[in-house]
């Protein structure tokens, strides 16, 4: 199947039931998967009149308590992002999905690039706690896709899934057992259903964890409000400045708990390699075939595959000083290495490729063990 | 075991269709398959390629240089040639052939104007007969993805891989080799196959 497939997949599996987007390379094969199936799932699917528009009415479906997602690529995203703001202060769950290309502009629209991570993590005004996920291949982007629904409808917090015309195009041979229905997190309904009733509900409930029950419009007895602008604990316009600072403190709150939802990823390879390749999104899954070819050849080689992006972990052994940590990935500056690096991780080199071509192992392996990085 | 394909062609050729016929056969071969897609912002013309890693123990990445490239055009077998490993085989349709390609004879397929459409399926049949797919495995997978279409271009008596290459013809790359009766009804792991419902799913929807 293709990447594409693989999210559209995930999303039925994550509890999906509605989808507006408007076409772009290479995401568009998401809602047409999604569109196509629709008669089987139920899923509602929209092709808005752009990205604006499909934005805000997935975060009009998730206000009605309906898990709801769009996706899109660079320049639809750019659109998208003060509906990403929306989603964020009236606290209404959301899965962007954002497929890479390369950029800026309409660059490249048909070849692949990871050059939306720093974009994605700092993207749309104002400050607010968010998920950023990066399917390494297409079994991952089933899991992950899932995952991203959870944890998104927990925290009533945006999660953020980056694939790449990599992913999303290419075709993969996926293992049956990926598709095993896991139990629903209940966890992530536990907030929606608590505490329903009369007017005085409290949406915005100033909680310990920071996470309030969601509710939805048109709950039978219960008045739910939602206000992009800051918002007492029922979600009325407010501007009394101490409640400001306490909604922002409510907000952050979760932030710690979302950290805990990511474990570090693990050291795969020789553990006692001094070199470690680490790759996020599709670059992990070439970081481990470069890994895999290098031992081959007998030379120790170890690989990190990041597809939970942020909140970020970082394994204890790539804060080592005596191991080599190089970072591969599909763009000019190394955005990756840049996070590391204000993780503590002393990258002793960044491999990054950024002419529209995924990377290829074979080359790779020859220029890790030529030393020529 | 591990091999690799590419196809090429202009926008508009069959390119995709070519590709996607011959990776799933090979998924259904047991194998597992990778392929990605190369193309232009363009709906005609230009340069792609469809490029398929097959092995019967993971693939996730492609080759630099692959074991077969088939071109659909005279300008792509340029572009593409370079991308040929040593020992391997060049493949091109009628018309599209440049220095070392071996031309399969198509027949009517290459000959007749009104049979022309149907190349790209021929050139799948072509590209499948070398890596050693069956032929069953082929046609049944031309009836299901073509259901709708001419009954013509799913005819099963005159398989244009029987004419190109030979169904049981042994090939100086290796390939002859590559489909293993052993390992027939056994995914990669050596474990009983399960058909996966996604193809029944996206069949059925």
């Amino acid at each position: 199947m293709t990447g594409n497939e693989a999210v559209a997949l995930g999303s039925i599996a994550g509890g999906c039931r509605f989808i507006a987007a408007y076409p772009m390379t290479p995401s568009t094969g998401i809602i047409t998967y999604l569109a196509s199936t629709s008669k089987r799932t139920g899923i509602t699917a929209i092709q808005a009149e752009d990205e604006i528009a499909a934005v805000n009415m997935a975060v009009g479906a998730s206000y009605t308590g309906e898990r709801a997602m769009t996706a899109t690529s660079g320049g639809g995203f750019s659109l998208m992002v003060e509906g990403i703001s929306l989603a964020a202060m009236t606290e209404l769950p959301l899965v962007v999905v954002l497929g890479q290309r390369p950029g800026p502009a309409t660059g490249l629209p048909t070849r692949t690039e990871q050059g939306e991570l720093l974009f994605a993590l700092h993207c749309a005004h104002g400050e607010f706690p968010r998920f950023i996920f990066a399917p390494t291949d297409a079994a991952s982007a089933f899991r992950v896709m899932r995952q991203a629904f959870d944890l998104s409808w927990k925290y009533r917090a945006p999660s953020i899934v980056l694939t790449d015309q990599y992913l999303a195009d290419s075709y993969w041979t996926v293992p049956a057992d990926t598709f095993a229905i896991l139990p629903a997190d209940e966890s992530a309904n536990k907030a929606a259903t608590a505490h329903l009733g009369g007017l005085g509900f409290k949406t915005y409930a100033l909680t310990s964890d920071g996470i309030s029950p969601q509710g939805s419009l048109g709950s039978e007895n219960t008045l739910v409000i939602c206000d992009s602008d800051e918002h007492d604990e029922h979600g009325h316009l407010t501007e009394d400045l101490p409640t400001r600072a306490a909604m922002a403190e409510k907000r952050w709150r979760k932030f710690p708990l979302m950290e805990k939802e990511f474990a570090p990823p693990e050291i795969e390879g020789d553990k006692t390699s001094e070199a470690i390749l680490v790759g996020w999104g599709t670059s992990a899954t070439i970081a481990g075939e470069t890994s895999k070819i290098l031992s081959a050849k007998g030379l120790k080689s170890a690989f990190v595959k990041y597809e939970k992006i942020w909140p970020l972990a970082v394994n204890p052994a790539l804060l080592d000083k005596r191991k080599k940590i190089v970072v591969i990935e599909n763009n000019f500056t190394g955005q990756f290495a840049r996070l590391l690096a204000e993780m503590g991780v002393r990258v002793s080199a960044k491999i990054n490729r950024f002419d529209g071509l995924p990377f290829f192992p074979e080359e790779l392996a020859q220029k890790i063990s030529a030393g020529n990085l | 075991m591990k091999k690799s394909v590419l196809i090429c062609g202009q926008a508009g050729q069959g390119v995709q269709t070519i590709g996607y016929l011959l990776a799933k056969a090979l998924m259904r071969e047991r194998f597992e398959a990778f392929a990605w897609q190369d193309f232009q912002s363009r709906i005609r013309g230009g340069e792609s390629s469809f490029r398929i890693v097959f092995s019967d123990d993971g693939a996730l990445s492609l080759p630099v240089l692959f074991d077969i490239i088939v071109s659909l055009d005279k300008r792509n077998s340029e572009v593409y040639r370079p991308l040929l490993a040593k020992g391997g085989l060049f493949v091109a349709a009628p018309g599209a052939e440049t220095g070392d390609a071996k031309v399969p004879d198509l027949g009517d397929f290459a000959a007749d104007a009104s049979k022309k459409k149907f190349l790209n399926t021929a050139m799948a049949a072509s590209a499948a007969a070398l890596t050693g797919v069956s032929a069953d495995v082929l046609e049944n997978l031309i009836s299901e993805e073509f259901a709708d279409k001419d009954k013509e271009v799913v005819n099963p008596t005159s398989p244009p891989s029987a004419r190109a290459f030979g169904r049981r013809r042994k090939f100086p790359n290796g390939f002859h080799q590559t489909t293993n009766p052993a390992r027939r009804g056994k995914n990669a792991r050596g474990q009983n196959h399960r058909r996966r419902t996604f193809h029944q799913m996206k069949k059925n929807s």
